[in-house]
């Protein structure tokens, strides 16, 4: 294979590249949406751009795959890779937690709908012994300042306040756990914690009403107010 | 003369500042997880309602629970809840003796009959007609039901009370009995552990006051706002859980990190209490902290689950027969979507900080 023309772009590293990612040729401004397939070369609906064989060419202007650049795909922030290093070292923890009675064999290491969220990004972790909200840093070693164990950091979600504790790992630098589910024997399969997790960070996504306190709150005797003989709140 | 005075005039009477007074309230406030705004509701009930009478009896114990409550930080114990309640009755800190003392618990039943509220410390023996534990010449267990028959509703003070502790355990000897199998026919609240937190005892009783009513219960008696979370949930130490990191021997290395205590016996996982949040003396420590594991003082039999320093194997049985709340996830364990949003939803909700909390 030639080397690209440009600086940057797709180079056969598919295993980055999301399923549904449009890629972008760089020449001629063609689209390959994997969700379409490419007509001229008879490929499928559904088949993500790493798996076009490689002669497959731009329909367009004849150029190489390796001329196509990720169109939807943000510019890389690494929380995927971040992500994937979360799971890969508490996959390396399994292994010796797993003799242990807080150990649930039904369930595997999985993180679930990690987004950004301030300066870093919160999901949930699932492992065979606890279900933990974590907020991993944006910069790697933004937290490492902070003492494990010292302080609770408190953070606001849109569904209230949460205390985080502080945690460090070998390899994945200092990151914050605030617990969900410890142990885990109340999940009979994956399927059902992967369904709780969803649901959990769907609802600390979701800012809760305040109950009534709120409003009568509002109701309180304004000083002002009393003294023009009004009682009871503002009248307009 | 007034019957009843209120909970400000005694503070007022005492040279406590009306500043002192309000900043009270809203330690009160947030020692009880509620928002702010609810400092002025809880000034308020002070201000205008009538102390609550309290009779405290004593049965077989310890005075660990008395110890702990005379030593509230907030609300301090000292200079205000004991002002906030009347406790007219309480053979340890009550100054008559004999005659006298049995004279105020008869005449408090009689003037505020259905009004007051008696708290039990410790538990009656039933064995030989409840002859090992003498009050005033009678058995604990009549002036135990004499004192509960009019009262407006009975705390259970500590495991004791609550379920039975050192003196229930096997084979226990005496019979000794929690309150609540002995009194059925009241509201009883529990609040065990041994002794209990003095921030919690006083938070029950300020929420009593304040609101004229129980705080909420869970479905095994204790109030939800103090017994809703494992220590394990808001473990100091819990990173190192999470991680697989734990103490292997006293003393190790991994004692010295600091890590996890659940291989030593540490009993967290399956006991319900407010420790890892609240903490002792004023907020200084809790067992963990200091090294050593949680024995679950607050749980249901503790004395005869086993050493303290027995690693918990049994922890899927325990663990679900002592959480109360849990909604029929057990036998068929999370399945079907409605109950996993459930579970989520209560999960996320037992998680979030006491609202208005700001220490």
């Amino acid at each position: 294979m030639t080397a690209p023309l440009l600086p940057g772009i797709f180079t056969g590293g598919g295993d980055r590249l999301g399923e549904q990612t449009r890629l972008e040729c760089g020449v001629c401004w063609h689209v390959y949406d994997p969700a379409r397939g490419c007509e001229v070369w008879e490929i499928p609906p559904g088949t993500p751009f790493a798996a076009l064989p490689d002669h497959w060419r731009c329909p367009n202007c004849d150029n190489e795959k390796s001329v196509f650049l990720p169109l939807d795909q943000a510019p890389e922030d690494g929380m995927d890779s971040r992500v994937a290093a979360l799971v890969a070292c508490f996959e390396e923890t399994a292994q010796r937690m797993c003799d242990l009675p807080v150990h649930n064999p039904a369930l595997r290491v999985d993180a679930v709908g990690f987004r950004p969220f301030g300066e870093g990004w919160l999901g949930i972790l699932i492992t065979p012994w606890f279900m933990n909200i974590v907020l991993l840093p944006k910069q790697a070693d933004a937290w490492d300042h902070l003492m494990p164990g010292a302080e609770k950091q408190r953070h606001a979600l849109p569904a209230g306040s949460y205390d985080f504790e502080v945690a460090r790992a070998e390899g994945m630098g200092t990151y914050q756990t605030c617990s969900l589910f410890s142990p885990m024997h109340e999940f009979a399969d994956h399927e059902g914690a992967r369904l709780t997790a969803e649901a959990a960070i769907d609802a600390l996504m979701t800012a809760e009403e305040e109950p009534q306190e709120a409003e009568a709150d509002s109701r309180r005797i304004d000083r002002r107010d009393l003294l023009r003989g009004r009682f009871g709140g503002p009248e307009n | 003369m007034a019957a009843l005075e209120t909970f400000y005039d005694v503070i007022r009477r005492q040279g406590i500042s009306r500043r002192s007074f309000l900043k009270f309230c809203s330690l009160a406030a947030a020692s009880m997880g509620l928002p702010p705004a609810m400092a002025g509701r809880i000034a308020h009930a002070m201000e205008t309602k009538p102390r609550i009478p309290v009779l405290w009896v004593h049965g077989l114990e310890c005075t660990c629970c008395s110890e702990s409550f005379i030593r509230s930080a907030h609300p301090l114990a000292k200079d205000v809840i004991l002002s906030m309640i009347s406790l007219d009755y309480d053979p340890v800190i009550m100054a008559a003796a004999g005659d006298q003392a049995e004279a105020a618990l008869e005449d408090t039943i009689q003037r505020y009959k259905g009004n007051y509220i008696l708290a039990v410390e410790g538990n009656p023996p039933l064995n030989e007609d409840g002859m090992f534990c003498i009050v005033g010449g009678k058995p604990f267990t009549e002036q135990l039901k004499h004192a509960a028959k009019d009262a407006m509703a009975v705390i259970s003070w500590g495991s004791c009370a609550s379920w039975g502790c050192v003196q229930a355990a096997h084979p226990n000897p005496t019979q000794a009995t929690p309150v609540h199998k002995v009194i059925t026919d009241k509201p009883v609240i529990k609040v065990p552990g041994c002794p209990p937190i003095a921030e919690v005892m006083t938070g029950v009783v300020t929420y009593m006051l304040t609101f004229g009513r129980l705080p909420e219960l869970d479905r095994q008696g204790r109030p939800k706002m103090f017994y809703s979370q494992r220590i394990h949930d808001k473990c100091y130490r819990r990173p190192h859980f999470d991680a697989g990191q734990f103490v292997e021997e006293w003393d190790d290395e991994g004692a010295r990190k600091g890590y996890c205590l659940y291989k030593m016996g540490c009993k967290g996982p399956t006991t319900y209490n407010a420790c890892s949040t609240t903490r002792w003396n004023e907020g200084v420590s809790f067992p963990i902290q200091s090294g050593h594991g949680c024995i679950g003082c607050s749980e249901d039999g503790f004395w005869d689950k086993g050493s303290f320093y027995e690693r918990l194997t049994d922890i899927k049985q325990f663990g679900i027969e002592a959480n109360a709340d849990k909604i029929g996830m057990t036998a068929a364990g999370v399945a079907g979507a409605a109950i996993a949003t459930h579970a989520a939803l209560s999960a996320v909700k037992r998680a979030r900080a006491g609202k208005g909390e700001n220490q």
